[in-house]
């Protein structure tokens, strides 16, 4: 796989920690078809409220849009350790085997 | 010369929205990694697609969301959308209708118009809502 291919994460993961953050207006996920929007509570425009993300692969949240959540919702520590746990991705690339 | 680049109207049952019908400029472009990254930049939105097909559906749930969003936790969609610069204007038969117009000669509004321009027109004459 090459470098560049950037690792995917899994939906229910992001959305634990999105909710978990305690920003959300009550019920504010939203779904349509393959598209989840997060709506913040407070008194702003929608449009500075609402973070979408689209599952290209069903169950999967790209990771650019999986780190644009974790910046805004504060769990960047905890995507990085899912990455490293789940799809053995640390520090920008995959973990090849060391030889012994 | 006021010239309008994009418009929505939105049709309400009983003070719930039913559809919308919407003319706005989009943008495509090829990620990186093989996505097609999808903005809607009127609307204040950025999504992805697998390609030019389903960037269609894409947008569709793009807009979608953002009308039962600003339903249910926003003022509604007129309001929000006069708070991302739409105005309301008054449609060939006189029904409301909310547009983004470009009116002057402003350097700002001339870079808008240019990104306007070259923008591809997403045209949906009924996209049903609720």
């Amino acid at each position: 796989m090459p470098d560049n291919h950037y690792p995917s994460i899994d939906i229910e993961f992001i959305e634990e920690h999105v909710i978990a953050s305690g920003k959300l207006v009550k019920d504010g996920v939203l779904k349509i078809g393959s598209t989840t929007t997060y709506v913040v509570d407070g008194t702003q425009a929608i449009y500075k409220r609402s973070i979408l993300v689209r599952e290209l692969i069903p169950g999967q949240v790209c990771f650019e849009q999986a780190t644009g959540l974790a910046f805004r919702f504060s769990f960047m520590g905890a995507l990085l350790e899912w990455l490293e746990r789940n799809r053995d991705w640390k520090e920008g690339a995959y973990i090849v085997p060391q030889d012994k | 010369m006021n010239t309008t680049e994009a418009n929505i109207k939105v049709t309400r049952n009983g003070g719930k929205i039913d559809s919308i019908s919407v003319l706005m400029p989009i943008w495509n472009k090829q990620s990186d990694h093989g996505n097609l990254l999808v903005k809607l930049p009127l609307l204040g939105i950025d999504t992805i697609a697998k390609d030019e097909k389903d960037a269609e559906k894409a947008i569709e749930e793009a807009i979608i969301s953002f009308c039962i969003a600003s339903e249910k936790f926003g003022q509604g969609v007129e309001k929000e959308l006069l708070s991302l610069g739409w105005t309301a204007i008054d449609g060939d038969t006189g029904e409301p209708i909310l547009g983004f117009t470009i009116s002057d000669e402003s350097d700002a509004n001339m870079m808008l118009e240019r990104l306007m321009q070259t923008g591809e027109n997403y045209v949906n004459q009924h996209l049903e809502i609720a």
